[in-house]
Order: structure tokens, then C-alpha cells, then sequence
């Protein structure tokens, strides 16, 4: 008739429990009709006046304490059951986010860029006239570098769809006031028979400077600068010599392959470099064509094909699929 | 141009061959792809730029190198061997003197047609040119040497001794070498020996005139065209040779001289024979052409270099471009036969700098101050309405504007000339292209597909060509009021005058619940104002449960709740509304908000009083 001897062992049995089956037994055998407590009870009776008393409040506490205790042991055996069922291994459910166009996402990248060094973000059509595609950028009718433009024509030889976003330079030269810093991102036309490299729609990136003595150290420092940036601050650059009609001097920025590091291999067509940039000093005819006295201002432009950079950047390998809307992001 | 390395090496002398082509790419001749090996030497591949058609020869090269090495070419041809003096005998009339400026020509009898010695045979090989008999052989050898084409026509098959410079006449047969038969037509400029066309000029000659195997005697000629002319012709039947690649872009008549010359003492070399004539027609012999530069003017542009006039003109010695000092600051360059492409001070500018070296240029960015900005708005407005859309879910899509469309919405601008049967016209809506990447994506996505773009649709208007950028949007598993929620959500974020009415969300396909809207971007405005959307506001919500007659406009009733109270921060419809007794069910969140005191439940109790009188009123409202 311990009360102590009973807590004990009460507790020692509680402690090897492991399922809640055991655990109604163990209730059972203390609480129960014929349980431990009850036995306890029905001795209360037997004892004199002053110790029913104090025998009865302890059995009391020890019924709490065992009805306590089992609670807890219910709650515990509950979690760790759930703990068994609940496999974190299962994949997190990822929200649904929307994405931007590769292509989009590398003009804001790029526009990032310029927007920092003051450039402005600058629109134009693209249905274009014969003389903003070509004649105020120094390409008059006949010159020998039209070969290269095939262009599409809604109406020869006046409207057209413009065939480089330099269109956009003679648009902002002859209609906003000097000095002026903008990029142009934009699409361009080539009347080409779309295969994987080449697609009558393609992306250009346009930048243009035109103020009081600017010089090829402004273009190069700039052109250096930025491809550092888009391509890490180690990049080999090569700076040379290029032809294009709208600027002089013209220039070529090219960087070392970065998947063959120069020795040459397919991606840079054995050159060991990818032309990035074409670039220059604004030609003094596209000045004048623009009504703008080339004595006093001078820049540089440049421009580079974004959809070779997208293409290498997200592994695409096939420009069509760029543009025909089969792009589907895979997250 | 290939540029085959034994044969560069006649004319300079240099070590260190990959380093050459080196120097090559950075003065403006990028080499294009790794040296191959043909004919016994390694060729490489440059690409040459459109005004220097003077590269189109190995001597061309062989000058920019000596620029770089600073050394002196060994010139193929001896300038003191004139031609033989027998005159005229020939009768060369030039009808249009503007696309003809000089038919330089030479007779030679008493030939012996035969193969080539083994030295030409590797050099066209090495080059890419097959070797047909020593007379056409020698022609390709001046071609590629020294960049001028020349044309040899069998003189028996020439009628009378006299060739005539014309246009053609319409429809006018020219067959030429490997049998393909020509239209000509009235732009078409064709050498004629009076009774049949034997040539089209600079581009290709005719099969029957051809040097064979029997040929004794020839005309050979050299002639200078208006280089548009000529690519027009080329473009026109599809001809593209060695002869037209160089006659189309700027060649200076002189060259005629130097190639005849240089081709004679070849003939007479290795075919053996007799010149008999040299017939000269140049009607209007060339300007000598200078240029004048100015020395601050080339520092300008250089950026940090100081040339003194003495450095500028080592540079121009080593292009060999004569010059002399004008005063301080000038300097006055003669312009060679060989550079038809410096025309202007700035070409003399890059000539000093790409010699100098690019690599040398000092390298920073602009100090001048950034100018104002002049961001187009519409650049602001796709980044803006794209970042809402892509927060929302949206995916971007940029499509083809060149497209077919059964059914344009707007009158379409055709295109003339497009190769891509199925890319003749431009897109009048973003829908078509939309609803192909939706369709292609639901063949492999199992979640919803929610697509965007923003792009441009094109359209006649008055005979205006006009072009204005859309938003299109298209989802599948979608309602009618998921895209106007959308649509709202840009309403609220956007200065905008749309009006609900403009927005008209099109019904794809029923089943698939696809939904299309398409909204003009310049109706939306960049916000200057920052939109009250975050604020420190005491908020108390309350529900409306009502009744209100079947045909009541649920939305016109929240409208009106909106203008009601001034404490009406939001109105949210809790649920659907149902038909319910025949009536309609409306169970409405009303959310008050004060920027200044605490709300209760009390003190927002005479607005909501206000809200009910005004339901009751105008649209018979029954509290539930």
C-alpha cells in the first residue's frame, strides 16, 4: 500500500510504452473500475478518521499525476507518429512565377549597364524609309555594302523593314537636341530563308554618343568596360580595324572564345575570338546628313547582335526557336 | 580573299607568317577561320572590306603587310615595259560613257593554246581556281594578282574588228560559258561586236567567243565599269564571278593599263605569239585625287595620342601614300591609283590610326557630363506592364511579326520580296502567334499557361503605313474575370485613360477555357504619383449580405458603394452571386479605412447606413 512504491513503478512501465494500444492497457490497470486508484479507494474505507484524510488527498495526487502523465505520453506517442508518416524528402511546392523572354532579360541586363553610364533607353519604327535605313548612314543607293543588307521591302525602293537598329541613330540625330547617349534594342529585318542561324527577325543593340570631343578613347574605354561586365572583369579583348559604312574610323571588338579559350573551335569558327561589337566614330556624312556640323560634335556608335548572346548564354541552339513561340521555361 | 602563302611571298618577305595574319586582322582584314593547306601552301582566308576592292589581290595584301612591317613590295610589273605601239586598229565604241569609263584592249596573233606550266596551275589551285589552258589561266593569274579582271575573246569569232559598249536591247539571248542561257534586258550592259552580244560587261562573256584549244588570235580586254551596273547585273541573272566580285565594287581605270601589261608579257612568255594592236578607249581619263587632313583633327579623334605631323606622314610612307605639309596644321595626301576608298579627311585618320594600331588607343570612358534623359516612354511602359505581368505569373513570349494571317483584324501591310512563303505579310494582332505557343505548350505542360507579349502590330491606315505596340495576353484554365482582374490590376498600378470598354477579352475556346485580351501600351502612363497601396491605415472590415433584382449590374452597385462613402477603402465580392427565389444573391467585404482615427464597428455604422439607404434606393436592395 505504497503510494510512492505505485508512482514509481507507474512511471517506470509509462516509460517503456511505445504504442497508444499499450498505453490504454496501462490506463486501464491504474484507472480503471479495477484498477490501482479504485483498489486504493476501496481501502479507504478500513482507516481511522485521521489518516483516511491524508491517505485520501495523496491518492488523489497520484490520480492526477498518473492522468497527467498519461495525457502527455498520448500527445507525445501522437507526434511521433506523425513523424513517421511525414516524408520531408517529398519536393517543396515551388510558387508560380512568370519569366521574361531570354532575350528581354538580356536587354535589361545590358540596359543596367548603360542606364548607369547616362545612356537613355531610345524606340524607333521599324517600318522604315530609304533614307534613315540607309542615306543619312552613308549607304547612298549603290553602295557596295547594300549587298550585305537584304532587305524586305513593303514598298521598293522607298519603305522598307528596317534592316539594323542604326535607323534609330539618324531618327534620334535629326530629331533630338545635342548632346545625346542612347542605347536602342529592338528588332531588325533581313530578307533571309530562316535556317539555324540565321532568321528574317533578329535583335540588335544600338548605342550612340554625340557630343563635343568625343573621341576613340571614349568608344574603346566604353566598349572595353562594358563587355567586362557582361562577360567578367577578366575577359581578353582584341580591339581592331572593321568596316562600316556609317562610321570612321571603324572598329571591331572581339573576345577571346570562352569555350575554346582562343585555340579555335566551332563556336568562334576556329578564330579563337567572337566578334562581339561593331563600332566607330560617327562618320562625318552621317553628321551632315543629320544636319549636325561635324567641326563641332563628334561620337561613336556601336552595336552588337543580341541573339547569338542569348542563344550562348541559355544554350539555345537553334535561333528559330527563339521567335516561333516555342520557348517554355522548364522551372 | 584567299590569300595563299607562297604566292604572298613574291611580292614581301616576312618571318613569321600567323603573326602577319595577326597584323592583318587588326589593321581591318579579319582572317576568317584556321589556314588551310592547298596545293602545297597555306592559305588563308581574309575577309576583305566592301571599299577595298584593292585587297582583292594578292598585291593588295601584300601592301598592307609591307605597312605593317615597314617594308617595300616587289612590284610584278615593269612599268617601263610599255605596250607595243601599233595602234587603233581595233574599233572599240563606248555608247554609254557614264557605265563604261575605260575598254582598254590588246590584239595578239600566232598563239599556241595549250596546259599551263605547273608553277600557274599550283598558284590558281592554291587560290581556288582550276586550271584550263595557259591563255585563260594567265587571265585569272593578272585577275588575282593585281585585282583586275581581263576578258579574252577569240578573234575569229568576233565579226569584223570592232566592239561596241551598249545597253541591251529587251530580250536580247546571250549564252554564256557552261551553257546557261540569259534574258537580257534594258539595264543590262553588254559588249557587241556588231552582230551578237559576246559578253555581259564585267560580270561574264559569252561561251561561243571563249578561248579554246584552236584559238590563234585574241582580243583581250580590261575595262573599268560603273561598279553599280555591274553588281545590278550580277544580282539580276544570278551570276556571281571573280570578275564581277571585283568589277562591282570601285577599281580605278589606271589599273586597266597595269593588268594589260602584266598579262602580255605573260602571253607572250608562255603562249608564245605577236602582239598586233592596243586599242585604249578612255573617254574622260580620272582626276588625280588629294586629300587634306587636318593634324588636330586626327588627335581628336585619337583620344589622348599626340601625332606630330612628321609621325602622321611616316605612317602614310608606309602605305605607300604620298604627302606634304600645308601650313601647320595640314597635310595634303595623294591618293594612289590603288585606294579608291580614301576620299575624305577621316579616311586618312583611320589610315594613320589602324596602322598605328588600335591597340595602342588610350581607353576610358566619356567625362562629359550625362545628358538629359530621353528614355521613350514606350521602353519605360513594356519594362513596367512586363514586370506586373510577370509577377502575376505571365509568362513573355517574343514572336515573329512576319507572318500569314487568314483573317487580319486591320487592313495588312504585305511584304514585296519575302522568301518565306509563310512570312509575306506583318502581323495585325499578337493573337495568332499567342494562341500557336499556348497550343504548343499545352501538348507537354499540365498547369495552367499564362502568355504575354509585347510587341507590335502593324496595319494601313489612309495609305499611311503605321505600326503601334499591343499587349497581348492569353491563359488557359482561365475566366472571363481573371484577365478584367489583370486588366485592373494595370488600371490601378498605371496612369491610364482606358475605359473598361476598350478592353475587349475574347473567348478562345469554351472548353479549354481559353481567354485573349490585346490593349494598346501607349494607353498606359508611367505613374508619377506614388499610389496610396501601403499605408498605416486603421482598417475595419464589414460584411453586406444582400438581395437585389435578377438583372441588377453587380458591378455598377460596387461602383456606386465606392462613391457612396468616403471611408470605402475597398469592396470585395465574397463570393459569386447566385440566383437565389428569383433573386439575386450579393454578399460583399466592405473594407473602411481612416488615415487619422480608429475605426469601430460603431463609428463606421451611419456609413454603412448611408451605403444601404442608397442600395435600397437605387437598385431595390434587400438586406439578407
Amino acid at each position: 500500500m505504497d503510494i510512492d512504491q505505485t508512482s514509481k513503478s507507474f512511471h517506470s512501465k509509462l516509460s517503456q510504452i511505445k504504442t497508444s494500444d499499450q498505453l490504454e492497457k496501462l490506463k486501464i490497470s491504474y484507472l480503471g473500475r479495477n484498477g490501482q486508484i479504485n483498489s486504493f479507494l476501496r481501502l479507504l474505507k478500513d482507516l481511522p478518521q485521521e489518516e483516511k484524510r491524508t491517505f485520501g488527498d495523496k491518492i488523489n495526487n497520484l490520480k492526477k499525476e498518473i492522468e497527467n502523465a498519461i495525457g502527455q505520453k498520448t500527445i507525445t506517442l501522437a507526434q511521433n507518429k506523425t513523424k513517421q508518416d511525414f516524408d520531408t524528402s517529398l519536393p517543396g511546392k515551388k510558387p508560380h512565377v512568370g519569366h521574361f523572354h531570354p532575350t528581354t532579360q538580356m536587354i535589361f541586363r545590358i540596359n543596367a549597364f548603360f542606364r548607369y553610364l547616362g545612356y537613355s533607353v531610345y524606340e524607333g519604327p521599324e517600318i522604315e524609309t530609304d533614307e534613315y535605313n540607309f542615306a543619312k548612314l552613308n549607304l547612298p543607293q549603290d553602295h557596295p555594302a547594300r549587298d550585305l543588307q537584304d532587305t524586305l521591302y513593303i514598298k521598293e525602293p522607298q519603305i522598307l523593314l528596317r534592316t539594323h537598329t542604326s535607323s534609330v541613330e539618324t531618327r534620334a540625330l535629326t530629331n533630338e537636341r545635342l548632346p545625346i547617349r542612347i542605347v536602342v534594342p529592338g528588332k531588325s529585318y533581313r530578307n533571309e530563308t530562316s535556317n539555324a542561324t540565321n532568321n528574317s527577325i533578329f535583335y540588335q543593340y544600338e548605342g550612340l554618343v554625340v557630343d563635343q570631343g568625343i573621341s576613340m578613347a571614349h568608344l574603346k574605354g566604353t566598349l572595353i568596360e562594358f563587355v567586362k561586365w557582361l562577360y567578367g572583369p577578366r575577359t581578353k579583348t582584341r580591339f581592331r580595324c572593321k568596316y562600316y559604312p556609317q562610321v570612321e574610323p571603324g572598329a571591331g571588338l572581339d573576345v577571346e572564345c570562352t569555350f575554346c579559350w582562343g585555340k579555335g573551335c566551332s563556336v568562334c569558327k576556329y578564330r579563337g575570338y567572337i566578334e562581339v561589337l561593331g563600332a566607330g566614330m560617327v562618320h562625318p556624312n552621317e553628321l551632315k546628313a543629320c544636319n549636325i556640323d561635324p567641326a563641332k560634335w563628334s561620337g561613336f556608335a556601336f552595336g552588337l547582335g543580341l541573339d547569338r548572346l542569348v542563344m550562348l548564354h541559355f544554350g539555345i541552339e537553334d535561333i528559330r526557336k527563339l521567335y516561333d513561340g516555342s520557348l517554355t521555361f522548364v522551372d | 580573299m584567299k590569300v595563299p602563302i607562297n604566292w604572298l611571298r613574291d611580292y614581301i618577305q616576312f618571318d613569321d607568317e600567323q603573326a602577319l595574319v595577326n597584323g592583318l586582322t587588326a589593321i581591318g582584314h579579319l582572317q576568317d577561320g584556321p589556314a588551310k593547306k592547298v596545293a602545297g601552301t597555306r592559305v588563308y582566308d581574309l575577309e576583305i572590306r566592301q571599299n577595298r576592292p584593292d585587297c582583292l589581290s594578292v598585291i593588295g595584301i601584300a601592301r598592307e603587310a609591307a605597312a605593317i612591317l615597314n617594308s617595300k613590295i616587289n612590284n610584278p610589273v615593269d612599268s617601263s615595259a610599255a605596250l607595243p605601239s601599233v595602234k587603233d586598229k581595233t574599233k572599240i565604241t563606248i555608247q554609254e560613257p557614264n557605265l563604261c569609263y575605260r575598254f582598254n584592249s590588246v590584239t595578239i596573233g600566232g598563239l599556241k593554246i595549250g596546259s599551263s606550266p605547273a608553277w600557274l596551275v599550283q598558284k590558281l589551285a592554291a587560290y581556288g581556281i582550276k586550271s584550263i589552258n595557259n591563255l585563260v589561266d594567265i587571265t585569272n593569274f593578272v585577275m588575282v594578282e593585281l585585282g583586275q579582271p581581263l576578258h579574252a575573246f577569240d578573234l575569229k569569232k568576233i565579226a569584223g574588228n570592232s566592239l561596241i559598249i551598249r545597253l541591251a536591247k529587251s530580250g536580247e539571248k546571250l549564252t554564256v560559258l557552261g551553257n546557261k542561257k540569259l534574258s537580257l534586258d534594258k539595264q543590262d550592259l553588254v559588249i557587241t561586236d556588231g552582230d551578237k552580244v559576246v559578253a555581259l560587261a564585267g560580270v561574264i562573256g559569252a561561251g561561243e567567243s571563249a578561248v579554246s584549244q584552236k584559238t590563234t588570235a585574241i582580243i583581250l580586254e580590261a575595262a573599268t565599269y560603273n561598279h553599280a551596273s555591274v553588281r545590278r547585273s550580277s544580282r539580276a541573272h544570278e551570276i556571281r564571278t571573280e570578275a564581277s566580285t571585283r568589277l562591282e565594287k570601285f577599281l580605278h581605270p589606271h589599273l586597266t593599263q597595269l593588268a594589260l601589261q602584266r598579262a602580255v608579257e605573260l602571253i607572250l612568255l608562255l603562249c608564245g605569239g605577236k602582239v598586233i594592236d592596243h586599242t585604249d578607249s578612255y573617254p574622260k581619263p580620272a582626276a588625280q585625287v588629294s586629300v587634306i587632313f587636318s593634324i588636330k583633327r586626327l588627335n581628336l579623334l585619337a583620344g589622348g595620342v599626340l601625332f606630330s605631323p612628321s609621325g602622321a606622314q611616316s605612317i602614310l610612307n608606309k602605305l605607300e601614300l604620298p604627302s606634304a605639309r600645308l601650313g601647320e596644321d595640314q597635310i595634303k595626301v595623294a591618293i594612289p591609283y590603288f585606294r579608291t576608298d580614301l576620299t575624305q579627311e577621316v579616311d586618312i585618320i583611320e589610315e594613320v590610326l589602324r596602322i598605328w594600331g588600335y591597340d595602342k588607343i588610350p581607353s576610358h570612358l566619356p567625362k562629359q557630363p550625362a545628358p538629359k534623359n530621353i528614355d521613350s516612354q514606350s521602353a519605360r511602359m513594356a519594362e513596367q506592364v512586363g514586370s506586373l505581368l510577370v509577377a502575376a505569373g505571365y509568362d513573355e513570349q517574343i514572336t515573329d511579326p512576319l507572318t500569314f494571317e487568314t483573317a487580319p483584324k486591320l487592313d495588312p501591310i504585305k511584304l514585296e520580296n519575302s522568301l518565306n512563303a509563310d512570312k509575306t505579310m506583318l502581323r495585325t494582332s499578337l493573337k495568332y502567334n499567342l494562341l500557336n505557343a499556348l497550343k504548343w505548350q499545352q501538348k507537354f505542360r499540365k498547369e495552367q499557361i499564362k502568355l504575354f507579349e509585347i510587341g507590335k502590330v502593324y496595319y494601313k491606315e489612309d495609305n499611311n503605313y503605321k505600326e503601334k505596340t499591343m499587349l497581348g495576353l492569353i491563359a488557359d484554365s482561365t475566366s472571363y474575370f481573371d484577365i478584367k482582374g489583370l486588366f485592373a490590376l494595370l488600371q490601378e498600378r498605371f496612369e491610364t485613360k482606358l475605359k473598361d470598354s476598350d478592353l475587349k477579352i475574347e473567348t478562345v475556346d469554351v472548353n479549354d477555357k481559353i481567354y485573349f485580351a490585346e490593349i494598346e501600351m501607349d494607353k498606359f502612363k508611367e505613374t508619377r504619383i506614388i499610389r496610396p497601396s501601403y499605408q498605416p491605415a486603421h482598417l475595419l472590415l464589414q460584411d453586406l449580405s444582400l438581395y437585389v433584382p435578377k438583372n441588377a449590374r453587380v458591378g455598377e452597385l460596387i461602383t456606386d458603394i465606392y462613391q457612396a462613402s468616403k471611408l470605402i477603402q475597398k469592396v470585395v465580392l465574397g463570393e459569386e452571386p447566385r440566383i437565389q427565389h428569383g433573386q439575386k444573391t450579393v454578399f460583399l467585404n466592405l473594407q473602411f479605412s481612416s488615415l487619422r482615427t480608429n475605426l469601430t464597428k460603431e463609428g463606421v455604422e451611419p456609413e454603412k447606413a448611408k451605403i444601404i439607404l442608397l442600395l435600397q434606393k437605387k437598385y431595390k436592395a434587400q438586406i439578407r
